[in-house]
């Protein structure tokens, strides 16, 4: 893992020794609302329904046992005893007071963490595949370049008044686990034709109102004009992107009206400017930072096998949650935060605790936490599976649903966002149940939930998404087949009028069961869907 | 972490709180020097601020690039009607790209929260709707001892604080050494 030094550690703590300033000026008045709002938000602070909630940034999602027991720490102290992980491998509290906010950032400070950038019209916390450096399918570490990033983006004195957010992922992998084609920028690390690492650049993906697709605007970007690139396509954004409409102001809508072929020349014009500017990282700054991300000390020669002894529950754990790893005789395990009669995402003080105890018995010390919003322990070693599943069940997270109907994504909605139309979390929470008892038979399932067109819940990259509106001032759903926030992306289509909560949650089981039936041998839901069109499911659930 | 790697991170801290410690230094004797008030409510940032109207005002939707001639101008001026409209950031450092050394100076809806960001965007002083204390000014100024990104004010990026190298220098109008340090 990534470990400060002076400079990180100095900036961070100025970051908090600023914060502290700026909340006690608000406090005396001295601050207006209007003037505070972007500086808290940039601090990761919202003030939302019943109190403040804050995000604290977890850099592409990685996280040491030492942190994870502050993440508990804080939830304990701060808030109500648990946390939120959240779609984009941040974590949230709901329950913050502004007065002990800065506090709060010097607990994180003293772990090396913080909320910076988590909110507001700037570039957002950096995420990437949960996967990385454990991956059997993994071509470059993405990482170091995630690290580069965080750097580069983290109060940057050009791109701190964006028109909007400005997310950015990326993945080492041809399989996408990190949806990266629904971000304003998404990064694939690739090997070219004569072995030199470089990036395919994705630009102008995204959620909300508007979804898209985003287009490629470079096969191949030599990775030691990175940064330089980053810069131009942050440039070309800030200088053209729309500020006349909050619901055009992302860079999506820029790319689709100028065309991706236009805007791509715009970004390369700009580039060929930025790159003699000296704004790429040096080598040895590269190499520094990949020196913290190398192999832990895995072992060599051990067995590879894996005995369930008989006993089905550890057998379908395992079947479901256990991915290989790239070293024989590891395995990476998913741990599940969509345990039944649970809030998709949400963790108490103790079961961060125990998570955290785990990785540091068998894991590395490390910790993964994923845009479907469960945990990772990326390195545990064959052997050692029993005792983590044993472990996880004794605080209620040995849940044998990875990629299933239960594992459902979902927004905090309308019992927590001020923006939201509807509940997410207690749809989220029926559709599990509903669909629970026949997901093994259903096998491969994405549902997500969104409380507002804003898709915090990702609807949009569902398999089925669901979309929480406002109808004449009472909560309706909308029902969305066949999306995919995979290598395979797509945007969900809306099946046909909205339901009532009770009503969705009829037509997500009609849905399932047009599937059983009309599915063709190892096709997953997706890929039915797909085959055969929307018809047949709305003549199930309209008819 | 390998020993190779802990051996090497500990060359980089030192050499980081060495950096740090004279970045530190340079931060307390910029912020002795200025920010200081001109005639007007003029918040100077640095030295290359100048007494005086500016003679051309850029608005947020304006392409600084298509002004040609500009380098004769003592006062570029670069509007913020609205603080959260980030343009000008832009149009400011494009300016010192260019080698604009005059004196680059924010106009409008500008408060100390924002000084930091536009001194290191190539803004050398400020015209604010509000007056701005210069004492406060200097504490926001020299809140941060580094910075991960080379500024258009001379500061240099983290990277080059922790390997010694010029490389990554921002543009700071002529004297900027803009060369690239890239890998590729
Ligand atoms: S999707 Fe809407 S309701 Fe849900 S968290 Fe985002 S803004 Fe709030």
């Amino acid at each position: 893992m990534y470990r400060y030094d002076a400079i990180d550690r100095a900036l961070v703590d100025a970051r908090v020794a600023e914060f502290r300033d700026q909340v006690a000026r608000r406090l005396s008045g001295a601050l207006d609302e209007d003037h505070f709002k972007p500086l808290r938000l940039k601090n990761g602070l919202y003030l939302q329904l019943h109190a403040y909630m804050l995000r604290v940034a977890i850099p592409y999602g990685t996280l040491s046992s030492r942190q994870l027991r502050m993440l508990a720490h804080v939830a304990r102290r701060y808030d109500r005893g648990y946390g939120h992980f959240t779609t984009r491998q941040n974590i949230q509290y709901n329950w913050i007071r502004l007065e002990e906010a800065p506090d709060l950032l010097a607990d994180l400070a003293s772990v090396e963490m913080h909320a910076m950038q988590t909110s507001g019209n700037c570039i957002r916390n950096i995420s990437a595949d949960q996967y990385a450096g454990a991956a059997a399918d993994e071509v470059a570490d993405p990482r170091p370049w995630a690290e580069l990033l965080r750097q580069w983006s983290t109060l940057h004195p050009e791109f701190s008044y964006l028109p909007r957010k400005f997310k950015i992922a990326l993945t080492g992998s041809a399989a996408d686990r990190a949806a990266i084609r629904f971000h304003d920028i998404g990064l694939q690390l690739v090997r070219g034709p004569d072995g030199a690492l470089g990036f395919r650049v994705f630009v102008g993906g995204g959620m909300g109102r508007t979804p898209f697709v985003a287009p490629l605007i470079r096969d191949f970007l030599p990775a030691g004009a990175f940064l330089s690139y980053m810069e131009a396509i942050l440039r070309v954004y800030n200088r053209f992107g729309r500020r006349d409409n909050i619901y055009k102001a992302r860079i999506k809508i820029l790319v689709h009206d100028l065309g991706a072929e236009e805007f791509a020349r715009a970004v390369e014009a700009e580039h060929a400017h930025l790159r003699t500017l000296g704004i790429d990282a040096p080598e040895a700054e590269v190499e520094r930072i990949a020196a913290f991300f190398a192999d832990p000390p895995f072992e060599t020669g051990l067995a590879d096998a894996v005995e369930d002894g008989g006993d089905p529950a550890f057998a379908a754990w395992l079947a479901r949650q256990v991915e290989p790893h790239r070293v024989p005789g590891y395995r990476i395990v998913n741990v599940s935060l969509k345990p039944a009669g649970g809030i998709p995402g949400d963790a108490s003080a103790e079961q961060m605790e125990a998570v955290a105890d785990l990785a540091e018995r068998f894991s590395f010390d490390e910790v993964r936490v994923t845009h479907a919003q469960n945990l990772v322990l990326p390195h545990v070693r064959a052997a050692d599976l029993r005792a983590v599943y044993e472990g996880l069940a004794a605080v209620g997270l040995a849940a044998a649903n990875l990629g299933l109907a239960s594992d459902v994504i979902a927004c905090p909605g309308l019992d927590y966002c001020t923006l939201a139309n509807a509940r997410s979390i207690p749809v989220a929470m029926a559709v599990a149940d509903r669909l629970r008892p026949r997901e093994a038979e259903l096998g491969e399932l994405k549902i997500k939930v969104s409380g507002c067109i804003n898709a915090c819940g990702h609807h949009h990259a569902g398999h089925i998404g669901i979309l929480g509106v406002d109808r004449k001032g009472t909560e309706n759903y909308q029902l969305l087949l066949g999306g995919s926030g995979a290598e395979d992306a797509s945007i969900a289509q809306i099946l046909g009028p909205g339901f009532t909560a009770d009503g969705v949650v009829d037509a997500v089981a009609k849905v399932t069961e047009v599937y059983l039936r009309e599915r063709r041998s190892g096709e997953r839901f997706l890929d039915t869907f797909r085959r055969i069109g929307a018809q047949p499911f709305k003549e199930a659930v309209y008819g | 972490m390998g020993e190779a790697a802990v051996a090497e991170a500990a060359v980089a801290k030192a050499v980081a709180e060495a950096a740090v410690a004279e970045t530190a230094a340079v931060a307390a004797a910029v912020a002795e020097a200025g920010p200081r008030l001109l005639d007007g409510g003029i918040l100077a940032l640095d030295p290359r601020a100048r007494a005086g109207a500016p003679e051309l005002v850029i608005a947020p939707g304006e392409d600084v690039r298509a002004h040609g001639g500009l380098g004769n101008l003592a006062v570029i001026g670069v509007a913020f009607p609205r603080f959260r409209d980030g343009r000008g950031y832009s149009s400011a450092r494009i300016l010192r790209e260019s080698g604009f050394a005059g004196d680059v100076r924010a106009v409008g809806d500008v408060t100390l929260d924002q000084l930091l960001f536009l001194k290191r965007a190539g803004f050398s002083s400020v015209a604010p709707e509000r007056p701005i204390d210069p004492a406060a000014a200097a504490v926001a100024l020299a809140r941060f001892p580094a910075f991960y990104q080379g500024g258009a004010d001379g500061s240099v990026p983290a990277f080059a604080l922790r390997h010694g190298t010029g490389s990554g220098r921002g543009p700071a109008g002529r004297n900027g050494t803009g060369h690239d340090g890239a890998a590729g």
